[in-house]
């Protein structure tokens, strides 16, 4: 029984860290464009398929395709900001306008890639030396969960580190404290969204690399649910706090992990269920997330 | 003095720093400034006075960028900015202080001067200005790395006075300096708003309800009345001006 707990915590820590980066991704965006990205999922899911295309078709090395899938997501998240998010402030339009317009971003890449793909599960580029798995007493730890839990730390720092000591890190916090007096600071819209789409997008795109090394697998309608999850990460975590997006994640790693391992099968479209529980729980008792959010509330209530 | 040489018509000056003529704008369809010009020359201090609402918040947050403007032209340093974003604007040289400070109170004091330093591209400019703003501000250097929210209402105002400083300004708009602030610390802050201006020359455009302090530190002002200028002179002048006895200060 100890054995079967300690496994789930490792695929925990696995599924959590994917949700964390995701949440990162959502906060950033959050916290300076004032937008949630529905289409961050999407990003995701992209980011995914491209590292399928790109290793398993054309037989790429997976560092190869890891970084061509990283360079993707940047650019979706480049595009989205060119084509959506910049006309919407250029009109602007009012923050629910560009919630749909984001929403509508989602499922047009969704179903368009459904469309060229349809939904069959592709294999991701796992590379064979990643397969090993290492004994612990009776646990067993796969390499490529130590190999994603580093990429995800090492990534969290690096964000951590350029959101709290950089020149663009600090600007972006004071943008998404005060959007008008930043801006008379001479930090420019149109420059410092771009610069959190391209973080955002970034990091989707390893969330997805970490993705694929978990699961193995890739499909059009992969980037939903974690989309939504880690979304959830970001408001558990406090909006616009960078740690606090990815230890919401893992906090939804272990609900979610946990309920699938402790569940009775007959019940298991109910898997979900805790993990919402858990959102509308924190959402009650502590609205503003966990973690000390990183922007003014009076924005979240206009 | 060289301060003394107002220019009573509106703004004909040669070396007029800023120019707004004939400025029409407002939030959504809701005018709020019809046709106001003044002009601020380098280097000067001029004061915009009215009551509540009389759109002198409004003028600065035009001339900084932060709505557009309908009708009518400004110029600073020779150019024309009505097209320009407040990034750009704080490039040529325009700093503002917001009403209520706008101090950015999840960052540090610290990282509150650095975004101020935001335009800057050179680390030795940026030493150089922060130690100037120590220098003004002794207060500061010792709470450099507390939270600016945790900062007491005057401290508050000397670092967004000193973060406005460290992008290098030519020109200053102030927005409400006194505002919420004991009158002591008015006082302070306003003979620390005289010395920056006469040590590092820079121009500064004073919005105040405090019409006593502001007519004491500056050289010219203008009275704004729902919109229009409707009165304007030498400070010196303007205080025993019978309009100004009766309406703000109070016979």
């Amino acid at each position: 029984m100890i054995n079967f707990i300690l496994q789930q915590i490792v695929n925990a820590i696995g599924y959590g860290c994917i949700l964390g980066l995701l949440g990162i991704g959502y906060t950033i965006i959050y916290g300076v464009a004032g937008l949630i990205n529905f289409a961050h999922g999407e990003i995701f899911m992209i980011a995914s398929i491209v590292a399928y295309l790109v290793g398993y078709l054309m037989q790429a090395s997976f560092i190869y395709a890891s970084i061509v899938a990283i360079i993707t997501a940047l650019c979706c998240g480049l595009l989205l900001n060119y084509l959506i998010y910049q006309p919407c402030i250029k009109r602007r339009s009012s923050v629910l306008t560009i919630f749909i317009a984001s929403f509508g971003a989602s499922v047009f890449l969704r179903f368009l890639l459904l469309m060229l793909l349809t939904d069959r599960r592709r294999p991701f580029p796992i590379p064979l030396v990643f397969e090993h798995v290492f004994s612990v007493g009776e646990l067993r730890v796969p390499l490529k969960d130590v190999i994603t839990l580093g990429i995800s730390i090492v990534v969290v720092i690096i964000t951590v580190y350029i959101v709290k000591y950089t020149r663009t890190g600090i600007a972006m916090r004071a943008f998404a404290f005060d959007k008008e007096t930043a801006q008379v600071m001479g930090i420019s819209l149109s420059r410092i969204t771009t610069i959190a789409f391209v973080l955002g997008g970034s990091l989707a795109g390893v969330a997805a690399i970490v993705y694929g090394l978990t699961f193995g697998v890739v499909y059009p309608t992969m980037g939903f649910l974690p989309g939504l999850y880690g979304f959830m990460a970001a408001v558990i975590g406090g909006i616009g706090n960078v740690l606090g997006g990815f230890i919401g994640g893992i906090l939804l790693g272990f609900a979610e992990i946990f309920t699938v391992a402790f569940f009775p099968p007959a019940l298991s479209p109910l898997r979900p269920l805790l993990v919402w529980v858990i959102l509308i729980l924190i959402m009650l008792f502590k609205p503003t997330g966990l973690f000390k959010p990183n922007i003014k509330f009076e924005e979240l209530r206009g | 003095m060289s301060l003394g040489k107002g220019d009573l018509n509106g703004g004909k000056v040669n070396n007029a720093l800023l120019t707004v003529h004939q400025l029409v704008t407002g939030y959504g369809r809701a005018l709020v400034l019809n046709h106001v010009s003044l002009t601020v020359d380098f280097p000067e201090i001029v004061a915009l006075l009215g009551a509540n609402g009389a759109g002198k918040t409004t003028t600065l947050r035009a001339i900084i960028g932060l709505i557009p403007c309908w009708e009518g032209e400004i110029v600073f340093g020779g150019t024309c900015i009505n097209q320009l974003p407040p990034s750009d604007r704080v490039r040529l040289g325009l700093a503002y202080c917001p009403e209520g400070r706008g101090i950015f109170a999840n960052l540090s004091v610290l990282e509150n001067l650095r975004v101020g330093a935001y335009t800057l591209r050179n680390k030795r400019d940026f030493l150089k200005n922060l130690h100037d703003v120590f220098a003004l501000f002794p207060r500061l250097k010792e709470r450099l790395h507390q939270l600016a929210g945790s900062l007491s209402g005057g401290e508050q105002q000397m670092l967004a006075l000193g973060r406005a400083l460290m992008s290098n300004p030519k020109m200053l708009l102030l927005d409400e300096p006194s505002l919420g602030l004991a009158p002591i610390l008015v006082k302070e802050i306003y003979s620390k708003i005289v010395e920056l201006h006469e040590e590092q020359k820079i121009s500064i455009l004073l919005v105040e309800q405090n019409v006593d302090i502001a007519l004491t530190a500056s050289h010219r002002a203008y009275v704004l009345e729902k919109g229009q200028i409707v009165l304007y002179g030498l400070s010196s002048d303007l205080r025993s001006h019978p309009v100004i006895q009766t309406a703000y200060l109070g016979g």
